[in-house]
């Protein structure tokens, strides 16, 4: 059976987020993607990601978001953010007990393996970070645009929301997303949205080796103009092997139970 | 907005049904209907009765499959469908005394050693991952199969996770280091439309199925993917345990999967680790004061 210690571990590393590997402007690295010094690798196959990607650990502390609107302070008041209130005090539910992170959040946190797979009408982005995938469609469908709402074909929010995309250039593809579950945060700093939020992934592939994403989150009932919630650097996976990381909920209750809560405030926050 | 009440009853139905989901609150919306609709609220039409198809295409089993004739025919809240927990004799299951020791140890919500959920001691019950082979033998609801020359993906419904199959020619790894929820696999091709993979390196928290049988880390999975026709695959899976099982069996026997429309987007079917702790909670609680009440009568 695996050694409880090393399992424990993981579960923490996942939580702390590899603070011992943090670098300056809130960018967390990957060792295994600093190792990536591997070049161009010649030029792009066109409209075409397929394959597996490292990335950071995780780009969210960059995000500053504009003035909120009174929902959105409101909102943003009742978040306990574990960076400033600590594993113990916290209420992310996912550093609590691993919930899913949800999207957007999945896309500027823990982003260290991303992988592709297309299909002629939709691509599926598969996440190292807890396996889970989401599907974009490129069959030319509407987004939602009565997602939780008591209509009769009104399809219901999800962790991982509605998505539609369409390639701007043979190296660019922009993903559009709205239907998102309002129990989720955007980022650890606890930043809330709505149902409605919509956010726009713009990915460009310059060459063969090398992947670039912003990520803009439009809500306008939490803030009061869109902004950019992160930008990630993606390098192509030499041997395509993405590893299994995932976040346990009985490890991280077990590590609540013996030291994360009895520790209180003594334990820092993950930066 | 959808109704926090809503919500919160529709999550008490998926925690004790398991085969219902937090995402079928639309379907349930019409007025009490069996719809079939899919992540987008789009309805799926039923299947044919008709079985049969166009010829499959040669080593290809990319697309979108759900359980037929009925998608809800794979959900095996009570056992595999060949091996239910139903104590009829055709069910037992080919213990060593380790695998029976194990198997009592485990306390689940379902099949003939059910307990209540104050009791029950199911990794799944509070959101550990499902692990492999239950991703395939409890929920086994739509999957989507993609291929490159060098692996196959499999991407699921059932608790939104992936996992990929090499093909690339490498051996399965004769040393396990770090065992994993969804092990290592390799598969390959043994005649144009049946790819085999095997699969080792199971973490043993797992349970194989959602009655708690048990495995051990000598645990191989053998899944059998026989593309009959165009629009019909049948899934095959044997399990081969020395230290848990005497001889191998096959929980999953033929068991037919349809290709679905080209458009047909996967529900999302998530545990949330947050909202299983405050059912159990509440539950636990019911049941403990259900219990007092009664022993007050007596």
């Amino acid at each position: 059976m695996r050694n409880f210690f090393t399992s424990t571990t993981c579960a923490l590393i996942a939580v702390l987020a590899c603070s011992s590997l943090a670098l300056g402007q809130g960018v967390y690295r990957n060792t295994e993607y600093d190792k990536l010094n591997i070049g161009a690798g010649g030029p792009a196959p066109k409209r075409d990601f397929t394959g597996s990607w490292a990335g950071p650990v995780a780009v969210d502390r960059e995000a500053v978001a504009p003035p909120l609107t009174p929902l959105g302070q409101k909102l943003m008041s009742e978040n306990k953010p574990e960076p400033q209130f600590h594993i113990s005090g916290t209420n992310d539910s996912f550093a609590r007990v691993c919930d899913p992170l949800g999207f957007p959040r999945n896309m500027v946190f823990e982003v260290r393996g991303l992988a592709f797979a297309t299909m002629p009408d939709r691509i599926v982005v598969l996440n190292q970070y807890q396996r889970a995938w989401r599907e974009i469609w490129m069959d030319g469908r509407e987004l939602p645009k009565n997602v939780g709402t008591a209509a009769k074909d009104a399809p219901d929010p999800r962790y991982y929301g509605y998505s539609v995309g369409h390639w701007e250039s043979d190296d660019t593809l922009v993903v559009e997303t709205t239907g998102l579950d309002d129990k989720t945060w955007l980022t650890r700093m606890g930043y809330p949205h709505t149902m409605d939020a919509h956010v726009t992934e713009r990915f460009t592939r310059p060459d063969h080796n090398d992947l670039h994403l912003t990520v803009t989150v439009d809500d306008p009932k939490i803030y009061t103009k869109p902004f950019v919630l992160g930008t990630v650097n993606f390098k192509w996976v030499p041997d395509q092997q993405l590893a299994e990381q995932l976040c346990i909920p009985s490890e991280m209750l077990q590590y609540l139970d013996l030291v994360g809560d009895p520790a209180g405030k003594g334990v820092p926050p993950s930066n | 907005m959808l109704n926090r009440f809503v919500a919160a009853a529709i999550l008490v139905t998926v925690l004790m049904c398991p085969p219902l989901t937090r995402a079928q609150t639309a379907a349930q919306r019409e007025s009490g209907k069996n719809i079939h609709r899919d992540g987008w609220d789009r309805i799926v039409p039923p299947a044919p009765k008709d079985q049969t198809s166009e010829p499959a295409p040669v080593r290809d089993l990319t697309g979108i499959w759900e359980p037929t004739p009925g998608y809800r025919d794979g959900v095996f809240a009570t056992g595999p469908k060949e091996y239910p927990s139903d104590n009829k004799p055709e069910h037992q299951l080919p213990f060593t005394p380790l695998g029976l020791k194990t198997w009592k140890e485990h306390k689940p919500g379902f099949g003939t050693t059910a307990v209540p959920i104050a009791q029950n001691n199911d990794p799944f019950d509070i959101c550990d991952p499902i692990g492999f082979p239950r991703l395939e033998l409890f929920n086994l609801r739509a999957i989507q199969i993609f291929q490159t020359k060098s692996q196959v993906a499999i991407i699921y419904q059932n608790d939104q996770v992936w996992r990929n199959i090499w093909m690339d020619g490498r051996e399965l790894p004769k040393e396990i280091l770090e065992p994993r929820w969804y092990g290592y696999s390799v598969g390959k091709w043994t005649d144009d439309y049946t790819f085999v993979t095997e699969t080792v390196g199971l973490d043993e928290r797992t349970w194989i199925d959602n009655v708690g049988r048990p495995h051990s880390d000598e645990l191989k999975v053998t899944e059998t993917w026989h593309r009959v026709n165009h629009d019909i695959m049948e899934f095959t899976m044997t399990i081969e345990d020395p230290k848990m099982y005497t001889k191998p069996w096959n929980p999953l026997n033929k068991f037919r999967l349809r290709l679905q429309p080209e458009w047909f987007d996967i529900r999302e079917m998530i545990c949330s680790a947050s909202e299983a702790q405050e059912y159990n909670k509440t539950i636990a609680e019911q049941a403990v004061a259900e219990q007092k009440a009664k022993a007050n009568k007596k």
